[in-house]
Order: structure tokens, then sequence, then C-alpha cells
């Protein structure tokens, strides 16, 4: 989805000095609400809570952010990556009540605006992508949804290319014996 | 229903997106960066604190103080900037140093001193002094006072000054005062001196005075080769005795001889210049109180030295070093007067 890519993120228009919280906030806000909302599976409470500590680490390090004109790829990267320790704390057995909550408030939630079929099966690959471990479902919504390479994917997360490849292909794996038909990683 | 997954995850994105940011998420954010205000407000106090307190304690640490350089303070010291270059201290003691030489000024309660491109100035109060000993050739250390100049080259004593007037006491080696009417007085260890300078004695062509001391009754110890004479001065002799001798070059002799550890001769020179029946009282005073120092801090004949005390005491009542001979006589314990060898 063009709206969403990572490319876009980067030819965004820069924010010109002086460079202020509030036209940070404004300019990239709703896209790494966007960016949690894929790594939740939907979840807006989640969402909310990651792209909140997104914004509270600009507020920290805005001062001393060595690249303001990739301010893009900076919140990219931190989203990601908190979004990973997120999930992977949410793996904890101190966060399952509260993804067993979760599941039954986003079982409750209205799906998109599209036909039924449609709108059911776009629930169903959510609810596949939220079964997913953390690190596979942040490199398969990176694949999926922004196209990234693999090695890009591996410079955001710090990772090597390598694991990110086992990642993928794990996730792959995953998602097809749920049912899905995907092609294959290229 | 289709079972492709790329095409599943792509409609449920394009639902994901149209979800609106919540406006809670800014509400959040506002609230954090409120509370981060907040803390840095705390950090920024308690910074300022810290300042204060390293200011503080920085006032107890050595460090510039009105141009001198502060050596030690006492913990209770409140000193004041009145004007560059000079300090006042109320509370406590401090010991500066003035970096145009090498010694220390240590001001005492109530002192009060200002640096002059000509030296330091006792404006106020009691200064101690110590000028460390200066190469030859090398400008003297200049202590100003109210009456006049204190030139050192090189020794430790005690500056008092008061509205009026002023004393030194000099502990160690030599130093001169150059009053502000041009007199000059050499000091030695143990000597006292107060200012202003009583006038110049009078003029050698001036009328013979009367013997300053009758003594009536011997207060003296027994005949010294070099001691003062009890009885009438020898008038007589007085015809044939050589042109008298102005006072300050009967003092520059004996301090001369007091920095040569010549004390004894120093002595036997007061004492002969004390039998001369022209000098004025002030000179008379001037020169017994010299033997008296002599004998009390150099030849340390404690019986003579309390002797000679009581007889100074006898002869000038009220005399100008009243309060040296004090100390002295205390420090001598020279109270009782059975001790002492009075015949």
């Amino acid at each position: 989805m063009p709206s969403g890519s990572y490319a876009l993120v980067m030819a965004a228009p820069a924010v010109k000095a002086p460079l202020t919280f509030e036209a940070c906030y404004a300019a990239h806000a709703e896209r790494v609400y966007h960016w949690c909302l894929r790594l939740s599976g939907g979840d807006p409470s989640w969402a909310q809570d990651v792209a909140h500590d997104v914004f509270v680490r600009l507020l920290e390090q805005l001062p001393t952010l060595s690249d303001p004109d990739d301010l893009g790829g900076w919140l990219y990267r931190v989203t990601m990556n908190l979004g990973v320790s997120r999930l992977r704390r949410d793996r904890a057995f101190s966060g399952l009540l509260r993804r067993v909550r979760r599941r039954e408030r986003l079982q409750a939630a209205p799906p998109p605006d599209l036909a039924y079929e449609r709108r059911e099966a776009a629930a169903a690959a959510l609810a596949t992508l939220r079964e997913l471990p953390a690190r596979e479902r942040a490199v398969a919504c990176m694949k999926l949804f922004d196209g990234k390479s693999q090695l890009e994917i591996a410079t955001v997360l710090g990772l090597s290319k390598g694991y990110v490849s086992k990642l993928v292909a794990r996730a792959w794996e995953r998602i097809r014996q749920a049912g899905w038909e995907l092609d294959d990683v290229a | 229903m289709s079972r492709d997954f790329r095409t599943a995850i792509t409609d449920a994105d394009r639902g994901l997106e149209a979800q609106p940011l919540p406006p809670q998420l800014k509400a959040r954010l506002e609230r954090r960066a409120r509370g981060t205000r907040v803390r840095a407000l705390a950090v920024a106090a308690v910074a300022l604190g810290l300042a204060v307190l390293a200011l503080a304690l920085r006032a107890r640490t050595p460090g510039p103080l009105a141009g001198f350089n502060l050596l030690s303070g006492s913990r209770d010291l409140r000193a004041q900037l009145l004007a560059p270059g000079e300090v006042r201290v109320e509370v406590g003691t401090c010991t500066l140093a003035d970096a145009r030489w090498r010694g220390t000024l240590e001001l005492l309660p109530a002192s009060r001193v200002r640096r002059e491109p000509e030296g330091v100035r006792v404006l106020q109060g009691t200064v101690r002094v110590a000028v460390e000993k200066r190469a030859p050739g090398a400008q003297p250390v200049r202590i100003l006072v109210s009456h006049g100049a204190l030139e050192v080259m090189g020794t430790r004593f005690q500056v008092s000054q008061r509205a009026q007037d002023g004393e030194v006491n000099l502990a160690e080696g030599a130093l001169r005062f150059v009053g502000a009417d041009g007199q000059q007085v050499m000091l030695s260890a143990g000597q006292s001196l107060r200012w202003p300078l009583p006038a110049p004695s009078p003029a050698p062509a001036a009328p013979p005075r009367p013997a300053p001391v009758p003594a009536p009754t011997p207060t003296r110890p027994p005949p010294h080769p070099a001691a003062r004479p009890l009885g009438p001065p020898p008038a007589p002799a007085a015809a044939a005795a050589p042109p008298a001798e102005a006072p300050e070059a009967i003092f520059e002799r004996v301090a001369a001889l007091r920095t040569r550890s010549r004390f004894s001769e120093a002595a036997a020179e007061l004492e002969r210049a004390l039998r001369r029946p022209d000098l004025a009282p002030a000179a008379r005073e001037r020169l017994d109180f010299e033997l008296g120092s002599v004998l009390s801090d150099h030849l340390h004949d404690r019986a003579r030295a309390c002797a000679h005390w009581r007889a100074h005491r006898h002869e000038f009542p009220a005399g100008r070093y009243d309060r040296e001979i004090d100390r002295v006589e205390r420090r001598l314990g020279c109270s009782n007067p059975a001790q002492e060898s009075l015949p």
C-alpha cells in the first residue's frame, strides 16, 4: 500500500528548523499510529500505547537527533523496535490475561468496511498475523505492507540478514499452515 | 472466500488506515510533556541549589578575593568586598596573599585592607603580615598605614590601625617606618612603634634640659657597665661632650647592631645614649623602651628586664608603650617584685 510505504515516509516533506515536537507530531503521528496498528494486528489500544512510547522517545531525543531530516526513518525504526519489545513483553506470563482480553475485544470490533467475504478474510488475516511471534510479525509487516528487502529489515531491527531470512521463512510457513496461500518470498 | 493472504492483509490494512488517530494519544503526550517540563524544572532547581552550595563552599576554599589570593579562611569567615581591591573581614579570619610579593596577610576580625599600586594599605583593624626575605636590591614591600608606610625586606609583624593612630609590633627581622612627614624609624625584632610619631626633637642648639630622672629612690638593679645611671647626670662633662647626636641616628645604629645580633653592644649603646642630659623626654622614653626590649627579648636577662620596666614605669607614668610593657611583663612574669633583684 503506497500510503504506508517506507519510501513515501522518506519522501515526506522534511520538517524544517526549528524542529519542534508539535510539528513532528503533526507530520508523523498518523503514520506512526498506522504502523502500530499493523504490528498489533488491529488493536487500537495497543497501537496507541506504542505510538505514545514512540513520541515520548522523540520528546526525549529531539534535541539530540543526529539527522533531523531523516525523522521519518528514525520514527519507523523506533516504532518497529519498540513494537517488537512490547510484543515480546506481552508474551510474558503477566501479559497473558491482557492478551486474552484483547482477543475478545478484537473479535467484537467492527470489521473493515468491505464486502462481507472480504471483511471476513481481512479479519482472519489480521488474526493470523496476531498469532505470529513478535519478530516474525514485525518482519511480516515490513515485508508485506512496506515491501522491505531482507537487508533493510535487518538494518531496522538490528539483526543479521541470515536471521531475518529465517524469520521470514518461519512466518510464511506459519501463515501457510493457517490455510493461507502466500507467494514465495521475493 | 479468498484464501490469498496478501490480498486479505492488504484489505485489512486499508481498514486500519481508515482508523482515525485517537485524540487521547495527543492528550497523553501533552500530559507527559508537562510532566517532563516539571521534571526539567525540578532538575534545574536542584542544579541551582547545587550551584549555590558549590559557591558557598567555594567561599571557604582558596580563591581570588578582591585581587588578593585567598589562601585560607576560618569556618565562620564573613568578608565583604567594598571596592576593587578592598576587602573587609567582618567575622572570622582569613589569610591572603598579594601576587606582587611572597608572603601572607592574616586579617583578623573587623579588619580592612586595600590593594594599592604602591602596596597594601591597612585601613582598619589588626593584620598580621609575614614577608619572605626579599632578594638584595629588590624594592621593599610597603604596608601603608594612616601616617606613613612600613617598608620591609623580609619580616613578620602585626599592624593595628585605629581611626586616629596605629601601631606595629615586630616579631622578627627589621623594618623601617617612613612617616608621611619624612621621619624614618628603624625597628628591630621585639620592638613596637606607634603612629603618629611625636614631633621631631628640638634642634641641638636648644638650651640643655634638666636631668629627666631625679631618681629619688633606687629602682635599678646593681650597677652594670652598660646600665642607665641612677643619679643626676654628670653635668660638667656636658661642656666637653661632642655635639649631641640626633636620636634617629642612635636608633639606626642600635637597629643595625640588633640585626647583627650584637645585642649587648646595642644595650650598651642605648645606656650610653640615655646618659645624655639633652635628650627630649619622648626620645628618652623611646630609647628606654628599646633598652627594655633588648633586655627582655634578646639578652633574656629577666631580672634586669623586670627592674628596667619598673623603673621605666616610674619615670614615664603614662607612657606611650604601657600596653607593650604590660605584655612583656606578663610574659616575663614580672608581677612579683620580690623575685626581682632590686637592691
